[in-house]
This record gives C-alpha cells, sequence and structure tokens, in this order.
C-alpha cells in the first residue's frame, strides 16, 4: 500500500520580475541555442539567459 | 491578507525554472507566441512574415474580439509567459486594448518590436503597466545599411531615436541580432552599440523561407566558415565554460529517436499566428489547426498530438545523424527549399560540421557523405 505523503502547507512568495535571470527552456528549436558549443538543451534542462543566441524561433528566456 | 513585504522573496531564476519543470512534468502549456498582425511598417529583406504585409491580406487577420477571446482561453489554462509579436506590433490598430487586456489578467509580457515606432506616448503607456521584457531586432547600426535592408528610407533614424527613448525609460529591454553575409563585417561594431546600453549582446545565424515559400531570405545566409568564426569571435567563453560543466550529455550520439521534431515542440509552448492558427513553434508549418475551427484546448490537443507523432518515414540521413545537436535545420524551412521534410538541408549539415569540429576539436564525417567514408574503408 502506498505511504501517505506528509502534508506540505502552501506558502506564498514575492518574486521580482528580472529578465536578466530568464531561464532557457522548453525548446522548440533544439539546436538554436547549440552554436555555442553542443551542449543539449531540452524541456527539462532550463539554462541561463546569458549569452544565448535570440532567434525567431525555438526557445524564448521566460 | 500578507503584506508583500513579510512574504519570503523568492529569486525569479528559481522561480521560473519551477514552473518550468512543474509545466513539463504534467505536460502543461505555460507560453504562447501571439503574432498581433503582419502588417509592418518595415520591410526587413529577410522577415518570414513580410509577404503577408500588405494590404489585401489584412482582412483574414484575428480581430479585436478574437484576440480578446483568445486571451481569457490563454489565462484559463494557466499560460503565463505571453509573446506579442508581429509584424510590428506597434502597427495594430488596437494595440494597446490588447496589451493592457493581457497586463490585467497577469501574463509576463514579453514584445518584440523593431524599435522605430516609440513615441514618448507611447513608452509612458507602456510605463503604466510595464512588460516583462521588449526585444528589439537589431541588425545594423549605419544609415545606409539599415535602411537599405528594412527599405525604408529614415528607419534608421526612427530607430536610434526610440533606442534613446526606451534608454530614459527604464523599462527592461535587449537587442537581437541576426548575423548575416550582409553585416557580418559590421558584427562587433553592432556588439559594441548593443553594449553600449548595458545589454549583453545576442545574435542568431539562422535564417528561413518567407510565409509564402518564398526562399529569396536565404541569400542573406552567412558561409558555414564564416559562421564558426563569427561564433568564436562572439561568444564569451566564460559563459560556455560554465554551461559545458553541468552537462553530462555527449553531443555526438545517434537520435533516440526518428521523430521529425526531437525538440520541444508540442511540450509547453503554443504559436499562433496572425490568422488565427495553432502551431507549436514560430516556424513550424507541417501541423497547423485554425483556432476559429477549434477551441484552443482542442487545437492544443490534436496540434500537440499530431506534431509529437511526426516520424522519419525515409532514410534521411538526419534520421540518424550523430551530429544533430549542432544542426539549425527544421522541418518547415527544409520543406521549403528541399522541398520535403525530412530532407537535409545541406547547408544546415555544413554548418553543424563546422560547429561540431569546433566544439569537438575534431574532424567528424559530414552527415551526407557518410555512405562515401564507408566505401572508402572497405575497400
Amino acid at each position: 500500500m502506498k505511504a501517505k505523503q506528509a502534508y506540505i502547507r502552501p506558502e506564498i512568495f514575492r518574486v521580482e520580475l528580472k529578465p536578466d535571470q530568464a531561464v532557457l527552456s522548453a525548446c522548440s528549436l533544439a539546436t538554436t541555442a547549440l552554436a555555442n558549443g553542443g551542449m543539449q538543451w531540452c524541456r527539462t534542462n532550463c539554462k541561463s539567459h546569458a549569452n544565448m543566441n535570440m532567434s525567431d524561433s525555438g526557445a524564448r528566456p521566460s | 491578507m500578507r503584506e508583500a513585504s513579510a512574504m519570503r522573496l523568492l529569486a525569479y531564476r528559481d522561480f521560473s525554472r519551477k514552473v518550468h519543470e512543474e509545466a513539463a512534468s504534467a505536460d502543461r502549456v505555460i507560453k504562447a507566441q501571439l503574432e498581433l498582425t503582419y502588417r509592418c511598417n518595415l520591410h526587413c529583406l529577410h522577415c518570414y512574415t513580410d509577404p503577408y504585409n500588405s494590404r489585401e491580406y489584412f482582412p483574414r487577420e484575428l480581430t479585436l474580439n478574437e484576440i480578446l477571446r483568445l486571451l481569457d482561453d490563454m489565462a484559463e489554462l494557466g499560460i503565463l509567459w505571453l509573446n506579442l509579436s508581429g509584424g510590428e506590433i506597434f502597427t495594430h490598430p488596437n494595440f494597446f486594448e490588447i496589451y493592457e487586456a493581457a497586463h490585467r489578467k497577469g501574463f509576463l509580457l514579453q514584445l518584440y518590436t523593431n524599435g522605430t515606432m516609440f513615441t514618448e506616448a507611447l513608452i509612458d503607456r507602456l510605463k503604466a503597466s510595464p512588460p516583462f521584457s521588449i526585444d528589439i531586432s537589431c541588425h545594423s547600426v549605419n544609415e545606409e545599411g539599415f535602411d537599405w535592408f528594412t527599405k525604408v528610407p529614415g528607419s534608421f533614424k526612427r530607430f536610434l531615436q526610440g533606442m534613446e527613448l526606451l534608454q530614459e525609460s527604464g523599462l527592461p529591454f535587449c537587442f537581437k541580432t541576426k548575423a548575416m553575409s550582409w553585416n557580418k563585417d559590421e558584427l562587433p561594431e553592432i556588439k559594441r552599440f548593443v553594449e553600449s546600453f548595458g545589454q549583453k549582446f545576442g545574435y542568431t545565424t539562422s535564417l528561413s523561407p518567407r510565409l509564402n515559400g518564398d526562399c529569396s531570405s536565404l541569400a542573406y545566409r552567412i558561409a558555414p566558415e564564416d559562421v564558426n568564426a563569427i561564433e568564436v569571435m562572439l561568444t564569451s567563453p566564460e559563459i560556455v565554460e560554465g554551461e559545458a560543466d553541468d552537462d553530462d550529455d555527449c553531443p555526438l550520439a545517434e537520435p533516440d529517436s526518428d521523430r521529425l521534431y526531437r525538440c520541444g515542440c508540442g511540450t509547453s509552448t503554443i504559436h499562433i499566428n496572425a490568422r488565427g492558427e495553432l502551431g507549436t513553434c514560430t516556424l513550424q508549418y507541417e501541423r497547423r489547426v485554425s483556432l476559429r475551427d477549434y477551441s484552443l484546448r482542442e487545437a492544443i490537443q490534436k496540434v500537440f498530438s499530431e506534431v509529437r507523432g511526426l516520424r522519419y518515414r525515409t532514410d534521411s540521413p538526419c534520421k540518424t545523424c550523430k551530429i544533430l545537436s549542432f544542426c539549425d535545420k527544421k522541418p518547415t524551412d527544409a520543406r521549403w527549399e528541399m522541398g520535403e521534410a525530412e530532407a537535409p538541408i545541406p547547408y544546415n549539415c555544413d554548418v553543424a560540421m563546422a560547429r561540431g569540429e569546433r566544439a569537438l576539436q575534431r574532424q567528424l564525417i559530414h552527415p551526407l557523405r557518410i555512405g562515401e567514408s564507408v566505401s572508402r574503408v572497405r575497400a
């Protein structure tokens, strides 16, 4: 039988919107950012916005 | 209600990462790009939407009511990041009605613009409901080149005025540049210009055919050897090293599936064009559904499932290509340029080879010449 999970009380956080901290994910064009060295980008492998290639399609920092 | 100051602060990067990870595990859409219109005050030579930037096409575009209804639907689905794009967004006759409605709904708004239409009044209105970010296209910083490329005399002057106003406003913005054959020698100057605004220089070398299939935009591509030289010249090494450290994936590996789209297409992002056709990415036109025929939820379900289901049915070299992770190929580009979405685009193969050899510091076999190499070894 599956053990009951402990209840975690929800918490509300304050978030300051900082585009320079945006992460790159959900890459619709997996290769857009690979120009920088051939690393695999994928939807669960968020990366820093810094120095990314900017394109019409594909990953957009968010 | 708790005071905002009493709440714990979560860094934006952690917040964003958490939202993305939760969306990925729950298969939830959190990002949308909405092309408000194909209207634009410029006619850039590489632009994929410009063929439809003409009066006879505007009646087919989404109406204000249709857009407002889509905003409701997107909010209901839990979409958080909304990118408004065009054409030129500020040429839309109801831009602020749409923008302010979207802002009230709580979307984090990302605006794409060519930067030539900023006025004090426009900026004041944006400041009243600030966007999350504004991305400005910047393909030249000299008047002759800029105005030639946009086909609009005086556009460079208006761009510069716009950037001064934007800088003074304190609104968050950044630049994006397409590195092309005609501006490649100007890139260091563009980089300096961008950095003079305190911004990081971001660029891409990828160009696509236009939405009507016209491939004339590809004439501005940089030669593959120049792509490599530019990437070496403009990429800051400390960042690349930092990213490489936390990644175990080998960039040289045969694809683990025969899916036509091995990227994130059909997962957490939607694209809606100016005619209300939903897709998974700006330049994905293999599968689209009209939001005039389907609800947003139904359209997502249909298009995502179809795009995820697309497979290589031929023995295209792309199916088993080991340098895929260096390649810019998009199936719809291949369909326009090569006549078949599965076909390799030789230009992209050359660029991927050059990037791969640079990154791995060794010779690779060109994906279109693998058969020849095998024959040589056997002989």
